[in-house]
């Protein structure tokens, strides 16, 4: 297993990488001239070109290419930026734990609450507690989370002061966002448990403990929860992998510095050290969600814990010896 | 009995029950807002009627200073009001203060320059004086002695040229334009050397003079915390947040120096606040929210459709006042002259003028909120001359005469134009509403959406795709200053006017206005009655700028009411 676990670290700094040219890539192959755009109209040839010069824009693809995958995977300089002149890197370090802080509790309670009441939705079926958790996810489903976040926004900071607005500096400004985010996403992890619990229910390994007389507490956590988490974690890892980009509307919202708007505002601006390395970011966070959700499956699946044991050649060594 | 309902019923209930309490829950939420009163509509065809923002609290204000605001309401400053914190919401903060980078009204009050902010005015500030040598090629420019910025250092001579050089070598358009060199000739004395004659206006001094010293000093250029010699100082930047920005105790200005600046820009140099706060909300249900709890005191970031909470009948009219000034960006439409183009053919142009209801568009675009001209450039200029707005030759709303003219080119069959737009708001949606307009007398028109920057490199390349494209015309503070914007042959990558227009007598015409004492008012009619006769585009509009203050909050503006001195804002005296 730890075989894979290092194989797979590999491919996935190996993918991480080639993102990186793709996206540097695709960045100098835009329409436009960075240059022209940041010096107007009124700029000479000559001016241009020695603005492309301080800007790096010069020289051939490859040596640019190289110089800044160096610049950014070896001494972790991920340029300055042509609008605020300031390190791209410490930007995003000073922005970076705000976006994840909102995201990882959002995710952290939409699982908490979640995962909970879609088990008690399922083994309560047919009943009230289950018509009443459908109902919620429906309209939870339903009803915009921006919409959501400005409601909470007029109840707690309008009409009861209890609460800023928006903004950052305490950690009461933080709590307005996550509810914002739990109150929309707890029902789709609901609904997902709900429905997946349903499937494994149905299964003889389960109707076989229950008859054997293993308590149903102990049939729910070590049988059913296991073999129903899989989506579970499938969801959860699709969200992991949006933790720094999907918090954009919350940040526009609650008008927080966050890694979201950072990237917006490098977009409309323009700003290429800003667009690539938030983009590589977002890379690098979506293939290092999926390695950990690949790795969770295993560690929940005996199966396909040993069906990567087989692949990273483990297994047929065995087989071979036996 | 097991179940009253059937599974299925119960299930279709559920549906229905979902929907009516969200739909319940959404309403309920909205109830308790009161509608405004209804502003009258005017359908007069002439621009300078559409003053129909009778749903404003307070008169209108098109470029009123602070002090003509004073006079008017019959303000006086409360001395012993709260001036500890005053807390502004903007749609969007400056990236930078780096000298040569920084944008926003409130950079003002940490940098100043040798002359006023305002165009060309070459009103003396930090300078004690500007003078032209005879041959109108050099300014002389004598510097104040006793300048000190926030960290102490002593502004000489040497600095502005530093200052200067930054902002050359920075290709900023204030100093290339005009400037070719300069020389110190002594410690507080320089010369600078321009690159060509004076236009009009003169020349802008408005580089932000700081100090050589304290920049070398600074680990990124001033980009996070700017040194000047302003009346306050930053205390704390974080970019798309806050800019929070202190008074200066150690001020180099004192009284002398302050009344001079004010006889041409009150305000300009006030430090009536002790801190002032400047956070960027971006979303305008927010800003509201913001100004009902008491966050905020003032901002010009809330949109049209909460504008009415806030105006005469709204929920909030009791508590706040709405101000209103005139964008000084004029939308304008511009017609592609060139030979491949219908346009070419002046009466089609005059045609699509014809069929403009620019009433109408304003309605409909900006409920009336916006301010018509017949030029292209803001009717709301000083040195606008009004009778252009009652002229009997302007292309006031007529689909008859469009389709007269449409048919005397040989199109009463039809024409089918390409109008080229982008995804600014206000040109997409003036896009669609002229669309239509001129689908009312027999002329097609397409719609293509492409990136500015896309557009500009196309229009190079090819003169054919677009017939019909908006521009925006910012002016400052003169109307030969926009024509110049909208006219001039070499401001663009191509040869003519932003249509392709090319002829002798127009770029004649332009240096006379644009000339140092040229802008005389015959000869800015003289030009008037040439570009109308072209017909080379259709002025649309100004846009207003709402800004809702705090009741008793008066705001503060430059002379020409482009630029906000909220140093200087204060309260009324009740």
């Amino acid at each position: 297993m730890i075989r894979y676990i290092i194989k797979r670290i590999l491919m996935t700094m190996l993918v991480i990488v080639i993102a990186a040219i793709v996206i540097f890539a695709l960045m100098n192959i835009l329409p436009g001239d960075p240059a022209s755009s940041l010096l107007g109209d009124g700029a000479t040839y000559e001016e241009i070109q020695a603005k492309k010069e301080a800007m790096g824009l010069s020289g051939p693809f490859i040596v640019r290419l190289g110089r800044y995958l160096y610049n950014f995977f070896i001494r972790l300089d991920f340029g300055r930026s042509w609008f605020y002149n300031t390190s791209v890197y410490g930007d995003v370090a000073e922005r970076i734990p705000r976006t994840i802080g909102i995201s990882l509790a959002n995710l952290f309670f939409t699982v908490a609450l979640g995962v909970p009441v879609g088990v008690m939705a399922a083994m309560k079926r047919g009943k009230w507690q289950d018509k009443g958790v459908l109902a919620l996810a429906m309209i939870g489903m339903a009803v915009p989370g921006f919409w959501v976040q400005m409601e909470l926004i007029i109840l707690f900071s309008l009409k009861l002061h209890w609460l800023p607005a928006s903004g950052i500096g305490s950690w009461k400004h933080y709590i307005l966002p996550i509810m914002g985010g739990i109150l929309g996403g707890w029902t789709g992890a609901a609904r997902q448990t709900r429905q997946s619990v349903l499937e494994v229910m149905r299964a003889d390994y389960i109707a076989t403990a229950r008859a054997k007389g293993v308590p149903n507490r102990k049939v729910i956590i070590h049988h059913m929860l296991p073999n129903a988490l899989m989506p579970v974690i499938t969801m959860v890892g699709g969200q992991l992998g949006g933790i720094i980009g999907g918090s954009l509307a919350t940040e526009r919202t609650f008008s927080i510095p966050g890694v979201g708007t950072y990237m917006l505002n490098g977009v409309s601006n323009r700003d290429y050290p800003i667009v690539e390395a938030v983009t590589i970011l977002l890379a690098a966070v979506h293939a290092i969600s999926m390695l950990l959700v690949d790795l969770a499956y295993g560690f929940v699946d005996p199966r396909i814990k040993a069906q990567y044991v087989s692949q990273s050649g483990k297994g047929r060594r065995k087989k071979k010896n036996a | 009995m097991k179940n009253i309902l059937s599974r299925r019923d119960f299930l279709k209930a559920s549906a229905l029950g979902s929907v009516g309490a969200a739909a319940a829950i959404m309403l309920a939420s909205c109830s308790g807002e009161t509608a405004p009163a209804q502003s009258s509509t005017s359908t007069s065809n002439t621009p300078a009627s559409t003053n129909n923002n009778t749903a404003a609290n307070n008169t209108q204000s098109q470029g009123m200073t602070a002090a003509e605001f004073a006079a008017q309401e019959n303000n006086e400053k409360d001395e012993e009001a709260d001036y500890s914190n005053l807390v502004i919401g903007m749609s969007s903060l400056t990236k930078t203060f780096s000298p040569t980078g920084f944008q926003g009204d409130y950079c003002g009050a940490v940098y100043q320059s040798l002359s006023g902010t305002e165009g060309g005015d070459m009103y003396p500030c930090m300078a004690k004086s500007l003078e032209f040598t005879e041959d109108l090629m050099h300014v002389n420019c004598e510097l104040r002695d006793n300048i000190y910025d926030t960290n102490g250092n002593h502004i000489t001579a040497s600095d502005v040229a530093f200052s200067y050089q930054l902002a050359m070598d920075a290709s900023l358009n204030s100093v290339t334009r005009y400037f070719s060199g300069w020389d110190v000739t002594g410690e507080y004395t320089i010369t600078f050397h321009l690159k060509n004659l004076p236009k009009a206006d003169g020349i802008a001094f408005g580089v932000a003079v700081f100090s050589q010293k304290s920049y070398e000093a600074s680990e990124d250029q001033f980009s996070t915390i700017g040194v000047g010699t302003g009346p306050y100082k930053i205390r704390q930047f974080v970019p798309d947040y806050i800019v929070v920005l202190e008074k200066n105790t150690d001020y180099w200005a004192g009284e002398e120096e302050i009344a001079h600046v004010d006889e041409r820009f009150p305000g300009m140099w006030a430090q009536n606040w002790d801190v002032m706060e400047f956070r960027q909300i971006g979303e305008s249900m927010q800003v509201v929210i913001a100004l009902e709890g008491g966050d905020i005191l003032f901002s010009d970031n809330v949109n049209t459709e909460d504008l009415v909470l806030f105006e005469e009948g709204g929920q909030d009219a009791d508590d706040f006042t709405v101000y209103k000034f005139a964008s000084g960006i004029t939308y304008c439409l511009v017609y592609n002259c060139d030979e491949l183009s219908p346009l070419h053919d002046v009466r089609l142009r005059k045609a699509v003028s014809y069929a403009i209801d620019q009433s109408a568009l304003i309605e409909m675009l900006f409920r009336g909120r916006a301010l018509g001209t017949s030029e292209m450039c803001g009717s709301w200029l000083p040195d606008y001359p009004k009778e252009w707005d009652t002229e009997e030759s302007f292309y006031r709303f007529n689909q008859e005469k469009a389709r007269e003219l449409l048919a005397d080119a040989g199109y009463s069959e039809g024409l089918e134009l390409v109008f080229l737009t982008n995804s600014d708001p206000v040109n997409a949606n003036a896009a669609v509403a002229i669309q239509s307009m001129l689908r009312e007398v027999g002329i097609t028109v397409s719609l293509l959406s492409l990136d500015m920057k896309v557009a500009n490199e196309r229009k190079e390349a090819d003169h054919s795709f677009w017939h019909i494209t908006t521009n925006q015309v910012g002016a400052e503070d003169h109307v030969w200053k926009a024509f110049t914007r909208a006219y001039a042959y070499n401001e663009r990558k191509w040869e003519g006017t932003a249509g392709y227009f090319i002829d002798e007598k127009l770029p004649e015409l332009l240096d006379k206005i644009s000339a140092y004492g040229g802008a005389t008012e015959e000869n800015v009619e003289e030009f008037h009655q040439y570009v109308k006769e072209l017909c080379l585009g259709y002025g649309m509009f100004n846009r207003y700028n709402s800004c809702v203050a705090k009741k008793g909050l008066v705001p503060a503006m430059s002379p020409t009411g482009k630029n906000y001195f909220y140093n200087a804002f204060y309260w009324e005296k009740v």
